[in-house]
């Protein structure tokens, strides 16, 4: 590909790239909206299976049954059992309810914190705006499993504690991102525009800086989710997560550590859920970066 | 901002974060343990006396300002207190463990400034559609595997499998054994520093001087080397060094799967004892080598690029 005539064509004959370039533009943004739709199905199809699992003709993913004790995938089991004989395929379904219950409930936390707080920076003046941001600096430097496993370790394990710790380590980011969006919006004419009709500050607020502030905290919020679910597997992996003997896909690969010879079905499973899974939401955050972002005219080639 | 203010500059933000981050920590021990740290060191059963004494040495009887102080000037004399579990000092503890993983960081680093690197500049030099497809593809797996997931398959394939490497612990500091975890740690990092460089070098390989470069007769891959790369390289080196902090915290997944004698292993067992003074201070000490890391960064390229000091600094 390291043909030295395509730069130097394109840079001669600006009329056709410029055309080519808005050519590639409309295609580009087609195929982000196209990415976005398949990004929003898969995760609907996630939430699907986490809410039909009760629904589901599952065995009970807790009945611990010693007369089958980590059995291959077979008739009866179709993902096998693990150690205690608990079947596995109902295992996996309800722990994706804890993985996206996770995800979604800490990242809303995070995200409540970070609304407020960056909306406070943005509207309280210096000394309200420099004491926040230097609580977020604080904050940031925490690896946020270090700061969980020093929740963890006051707190006590648990699912809910989960919930503080990622949401307690991860608003900095939304305040972050909230803040600047607000603050660049507020410069933009038609705020202005809005003012000289003569609408009200918090009607200015909520109908136009709020809406158009969310975008990047959007597509972020999508990635984070992903992160939370990796945290959450992360904290059950170590036992500080979600506790036995509930089904988490963390806890099920910390519970088979080292039978990846004997018993691969008891492995592999939870590790692709989980991937797959981080895999959907790190999709979405960026179909949705790509798809909101009005600057985003074409396919970044470069 | 002149080079000498910018360094104070950034010298007091540090302080600020720094003793915010101890702030923290010390209201997350004393707010947030349910009955108090006499309790959870001595358990359930402990009698009151016992409890009574603990508080007093613990000085938990006095209001919690006078609490704070005791607290800050305790840590003025580099004296993190006393492990609940080990009955040893917990400063002692962390040097005991700290070089085991800097040793797997710095391995993890390196792994990931060699691969990272390369492959944003294979990238830039071959840009066929169908490489950047695979290459953001698997980009996007490495940042949604789990450590521990990705610890485990490959134990499996180079320990049980092919048996070519030793599948846990040191090895008595076998080099051999340093490969799988540092692996395991530098791979979710890689795809971030490869698609930063990419696009750092790509967007440098646009500018008119790699043009005149090319005028001149270079190819794009001389162009690259002696010209693009060094002048792109600022925002992977800024990454890096933050990495070595998130390395350093992150760890301790990968030295748990691979039994790695690390602070992060040993601050998962403290935690799982809630051993809460050994916890907190191994977290005080990776914090603040993350702090002052990414402050000895910024101000490397303040002094080197005024570009930053006019900002807001590399890192925002």
């Amino acid at each position: 590909m390291d043909s030295p005539g395509t730069y130097l064509e394109t840079n001669l004959a600006p009329g056709s790239a410029l055309l080519e370039s808005d050519i590639a533009g409309r295609q580009a943004k087609r195929s982000s909206n196209r990415l976005l739709v398949a990004a929003l199905l898969m995760v609907m199809g996630l939430v699907l299976i986490a809410l039909s699992v009760p629904l589901l003709p599952l065995q009970d993913p807790i009945a611990t049954d010693y007369d089958h004790m980590a059995e291959p995938p077979g008739a009866g089991h179709l993902f096998g059992t693990d150690l205690h004989g608990r079947d596995q395929l109902s295992r996996l379904l309800w722990a994706s309810r804890t993985s996206l219950l996770v995800g979604v409930v800490a990242i809303g936390l995070a995200l409540l914190v970070g609304l407020i707080a960056g909306g406070a920076a943005a509207y309280g003046g210096s000394l309200v705006d420099s004491f926040l941001m230097r609580m977020a600096d604080i904050f940031l430097s925490f690896p946020i499993i270090l700061g969980a496993i020093a929740i963890m370790a006051v707190l006590g394990p648990g699912r809910r504690n989960v919930f503080i710790a990622i949401a307690f380590f991860g608003w900095p980011v939304f305040a972050r991102l909230f803040r600047s969006s607000v603050l660049s919006v507020r410069k933009l004419n038609f705020i202005a525009a809005a003012r000289v009709l003569g609408a009200s500050d918090a009607r200015i607020f909520l109908r136009h800086v709020l809406p158009n502030s969310l975008t990047p905290l959007v597509s972020y919020g999508a990635m984070a989710v992903g992160g939370a679910i990796l945290a959450e597997a992360g904290l059950s992996f170590i036992n500080l997560g979600v506790q036995r003997p509930n089904p988490s896909w963390g806890l099920m690969l910390s519970e088979s550590m080292g039978m990846f010879e004997q018993s691969p079905w008891l492995v592999i499973p939870p590790g692709i859920a989980i991937t797959v899974t981080v895999l959907i939401f790190i999709l979405l955050g960026d179909a949705a970066t790509r798809a909101l972002d009005p600057l985003n005219s074409g396919p970044d080639t470069r | 901002m002149p080079p000498n203010r910018f360094i104070l500059h950034r010298l007091l933000q540090m302080l600020v974060v720094l003793i915010g981050t101890i702030t923290v920590l010390f209201l997350v021990i004393y707010l947030m343990v349910p009955g108090d740290a006499a309790q959870v060191a001595l358990g359930d059963h402990a009698t009151p006396e016992a409890l009574d004494t603990l508080r007093h040495e613990l000085g938990l009887d006095q209001p919690l300002w006078n609490q704070y102080g005791i607290y800050l000037s305790r840590l003025a004399h580099l004296d993190l207190g006393t492990s609940y579990e080990l009955k040893r000092s917990v400063g002692g503890i962390i040097l005991d463990h700290l070089p085991a993983t800097i040793y797997l960081t710095v391995a993890a680093l390196i792994l990931e400034t060699v691969f990272g690197i390369g492959w944003g500049m294979l990238l830039t030099l071959r840009r066929s559609r169908r490489l950047r497809a695979i290459s953001v593809a698997s980009g996007a797996v490495l940042l949604a595997l789990p450590v521990f997931f990705l610890g485990l398959v490959l134990q499996y394939i180079f320990a049980s499998r092919l048996g070519i490497l030793p599948i846990s612990g040191t090895g008595g500091w076998n080099p051999l054994n340093l490969i799988l975890p540092a692996v395991t740690l530098a791979a979710a990092q890689t795809a971030i520093i490869a698609a930063v460089s990419r696009s750092s070098l790509s967007a440098e390989m646009e500018k008119s001087y790699i043009l005149a470069a090319r005028a001149r007769g270079l190819t794009r891959s001389q162009a690259m080397w002696r010209h693009a790369f060094r002048n792109s390289f600022a925002p992977v080196a800024t990454l890096l060094a933050i990495d070595f902090g998130t390395l350093l915290g992150g760890a301790m997944i990968t030295e748990i799967v691979f039994s790695w004698p690390g602070l992060g292993r040993m601050t998962y067992f403290a935690a799982e004892s809630r051993d809460v003074p050994l916890v907190v201070g191994s977290v005080l000490v990776l914090v603040t080598i993350f702090v002052i890391v990414n402050t000895g960064v910024d101000i490397i390229y303040g002094w080197l690029d005024p570009r930053v000091r006019a900002g807001e600094g590399v890192n925002g």
